[in-house]
């Protein structure tokens, strides 16, 4: 069946009737970034299950959580009173019945003035029309849900519709039981299992008649119970030490897998450690080499005084005051030399009268009366004698004293030049060491700038490389450092899973041992012939179903095989216009399950595998389970229809994986964004012969980026490209 | 998959020709309606068909227990 017709009104960005028609091929619907591609899955995906994938949330949200979103907001802003309705109506060709199915959901809201009711719950109609005769509704329920079933099957879904970020999921390559899931879905093996299940317990069945038949004809009955209830407790702990030994082999398979995969990064996990420490080992340097550089240029002001820095150039300074100083106590020497004279010179008139002697009341007499009293003899104004007499008033005058002491006191800094002269004396030594002092000091300075730069770049190129290999590797520091105590544990479990398996399989070999002897013994009391045609019932069942589980077996490895070569040129094909993606997909088994891998020519595993490569391995592998089943009723079926399911691997692939696309799936439709700008791309898509095109068509919102935030205007676009 | 390609996909097992249902060579044109009632063949088709249509496990391994019971 395929869908030839998808019918939007006012569903969200689809405002008023849009209508995409679509035909077997590859259909395109090219579109930017939010311009209404997932609007459109969404959809088709809401007409089949009235939900929608929610992208932020990573999950299907109901018609309910999501009724406001559902509906057109130029719809509801256009509407002034009343109703507004939004559908979407898929329809659905079957050429095998020449049968028309439509469905159509719709959802309605009620606007009164400014306030808008959103329906809670959706309506679906669905028609069928037979060949040319008229449409008729489908009321049955069941019917419906048949007919959903028969355009896409639940189990198949997954594989079939689905967004660009669901990829991931679909086939999760730790999980190695999703590979082999979707093989059980997409191929006949399911088939072969059920017909193996329904072998084994017809050979159950048949034995348990036999049992019946030879307890009836022993010889001892209650030895026969005896043993058969043995055989029964034997086979009971068999199958516990059986699910046992899958429990271990399990828990191994996840060890190795996790060791593995620990194994692959302990190399990176080991740099990024090591470059971790030098980090630390160069932060700590840095850190140390700011505060010293910090605090030596804080302390630059106290060493002004501290290291006599203020002193700085006065030596010239220092040597004119040591020049005046020495003047100065020179010219002080001399003075004193002369005060020491007069002193002497006072000291011999000391001997002629003594001093006070006679008191200066007489002698400012003396000096009035122009005569000595002391001699009785004339001293006329001016003559030796006068000035004689007049030299004791000087002498002998107390407020001439006080004033000489006060001048002195007042006026005499020879202390403070000689202290100022030694303090100079004190610095010499010092003021010579200034310069180198300063230049040491700043040289420091520049040497600890240098050190400090050189840190920090040192320390920003190892925290890039860190941030590199961290990135690539998707190990963060803590992950690294966490790994080789990880991988020692994960080993020792390994370790201890082997352990327990070999003992396991070891009690199962001698269970079955001690279940046959006790069988031969169980026969051996039977008395008579058994029945032939049921020992012919036995081996025939037995015999089918050995042929059923063997054949299972050849059937699933064939099936391996095919869908490596299926994967391999499908993986070819979609990475034939990228010569740096290599290497061969192989499924790799482990007890039972398959899990896709890249190797070489060598048969290594390539390990570095970028995310769009994985992607393409995985559907690569999804188409090969597909293509394996070509031109089996399935694949005819069903639609395959995927939002954005390049966006992750690039445009190199988009060719590729169009062409493989087209040739695997009867019906594909595709949301991409890839051919939007790339004119080049879209060229090839619309004229490559390699393509079998469907319909293409290019959708754009109806107003500029900058008025697209008011969506009471928006509308979507749709163009027809071929 | 058809009934068919399934009966001879199984019958390709050698266990049919090693414990002498079979002969050599006989499994690769088997037909769906050979006539020649050999017990296992008859069983694995009455499965296969059986499971085709839809039956329950019970069902089909009650209905081959009574095949074989009629055959043998």
């Amino acid at each position: 069946m395929i869908l030839t017709k998808a019918q939007l009104k006012n569903f969200m960005c689809y405002y008023d009737e849009n209508v995409f028609e679509f035909s077997e091929g590859i259909n395109v619907v090219i579109g930017d970034n939010g311009y209404g591609k997932s609007k459109l899955f969404d959809a088709i995906y809401w007409v089949m299950y009235d939900r929608c994938f929610d992208t932020s949330a990573d999950e299907f949200k109901t018609t309910k959580q999501l009724n406001d979103k559902l509906i057109s907001d130029r719809a509801v802003h256009e509407t002034e009173q009343g109703n507004v309705n939004c559908s979407v109506s898929l329809t659905f060709y079957d050429s095998r019945k020449e049968n028309t199915y439509t469905i159509e959901r719709s959802l309605s809201a009620t606007k009164n003035e400014d306030k808008v009711t959103y329906g809670n719950t959706s309506t679906e109609r669905v028609t069928e029309r037979k060949g040319v005769l008229s449409a008729q509704i489908i009321d049955d329920k069941d019917k419906v849900e048949r007919l959903k079933k028969r355009i896409l099957p639940d189990n198949i879904k997954p594989y079939m519709w689905f967004q660009g970020e669901q990829i991931d999921n679909i086939i999760d390559f730790k999980e190695s039981e999703t590979l082999t899931r979707a093989i059980n879905v997409l191929s006949d093996i399911s088939r072969f299992d059920e017909i193996s299940s329904i072998t084994d317990s017809l050979v159950t069945s048949v034995e348990n008649e036999l049992k019946k038949k030879q307890r009836s004809l022993s010889k001892d009955k209650n030895k026969s119970d005896e043993l058969e209830a043995e055989i029964k407790k034997k086979k009971s702990l068999l199958n516990n030490y059986k699910s046992d030994l899958q429990q271990a082999k399990k828990g191994k398979k996840i060890a190795e897998e996790r060791s593995e995969e620990l194994l692959s990064k302990i190399d990176i996990a080991q740099e990024i450690r090591d470059l971790d420490s030098e980090r630390k080992k160069l932060e700590k340097d840095f850190n140390k080499t700011v505060l010293e550089l910090d605090n030596l240029r804080e302390s630059l002001n106290k060493r002004l005084f501290t290291r006599g820095w203020v002193l700085k150039g006065v030596s010239g300074l220092f040597k004119g005051f040591e020049e005046k100083y020495k003047k100065y106590n020179d010219s002080k020497l001399e003075l004193k030399r002369k005060l020491q004279t007069e002193k002497r010179i006072q000291e011999k008139l000391q001997t002629r009268l003594p001093i006070n002697v006679p008191e200066p009341i007489y002698v400012q007499k003396m000096l009035e009366k122009e005569q000595c009293l002391v001699c009785d003899r004339e001293a006329e104004k001016g003559s030796e004698a006068y000035k004689a007499i007049e030299s004791l008033i000087d002498d002998s005058s107390e407020e001439r004293k006080r004033l000489e002491s006060e001048f002195k006191e007042r006026f005499d800094f020879s202390s403070s030049l000689e202290s100022l002269y030694r303090n100079g004396l004190r610095q010499e030594g010092r003021i010579s060491d200034i310069d180198d002092d300063i230049n040491d000091t700043l040289k420091r300075i520049d040497e600890l700038t240098q050190t400090k730069n050189e840190l920090k770049r040192d320390l920003d190129d190892i925290n890039n490389q860190v941030k590199n290999y961290i990135a690539d590797s998707s190990i963060n520091v803590e992950d690294a450092k966490k790994i080789a105590n990880e991988l020692q544990a994960s080993q020792s479990m390994t370790s201890r899973f082997s352990t327990d398996i070999g003992s396991y399989e070891g009690r199962i070999e001698s269970l079955n041992t001690e279940i046959r002897s006790l069988e031969s013994k169980y026969g051996k009391l039977v008395v008579g012939d058994l029945p032939t045609h049921l020992l012919k019932k036995v081996d025939i069942s037995q015999h089918l179903n050995q042929a059923a589980q063997s054949t299972r077996n050849r059937v699933f490895q064939e099936l391996i095989e095919r869908l490596e070569e299926e994967a391999n040129k499908h993986y070819q094909n979609m990475t034939q216009d990228n010569m740096s993606a290599r290497g061969i997909i192989k499924l790799r088994e482990y007890d039972g399950n398959y899990t896709p891998e890249l190797i070489d020519n060598s048969g290594n595993q390539l390990s570095q595998i970028n995310m769009g490569n994985i992607l393409l391995i995985k559907l690569a592998t999804i188409m090969a389970i597909i293509s394996a089943r070509q031109n089996t009723r399935d694949t005819q079926l069903y639609t395959l229809i995927s939002d954005a399911p390049m966006s992750v691997f690039g445009e190199d692939y988009t060719i590729g994986f169009c062409k493989t696309v087209s040739q695997v799936y009867r019906q594909s439709i595709i949301m991409s964004k890839d051919f939007y700008k790339n004119d080049k791309l879209r060229n090839q898509l619309l004229n490559s012969e390699e393509i079998n095109l469907g319909n293409v068509y290019m959708i754009e919102p109806n107003l500029p980026e900058e008025e697209r935030e008011s969506r009471h205007k928006l509308a979507t676009e749709i163009r027809s490209l071929n | 998959m058809t009934k068919e390609e399934l009966l001879q996909t199984y019958l390709k097992d050698p266990v049919f020709t090693e414990e002498g249902y079979l002969k050599e060579g006989e499994a690769e044109n088997f037909d769906w309606n050979d006539k020649r009632r050999i017990p296992i063949v008859e069983l694995l088709k009455n499965i296969i068909k059986n499971h085709s249509d839809g039956k329950g496990d019970r069902t089909i391994i009650r209905l081959g227990n009574q095949l074989l019971d009629n055959r043998l």
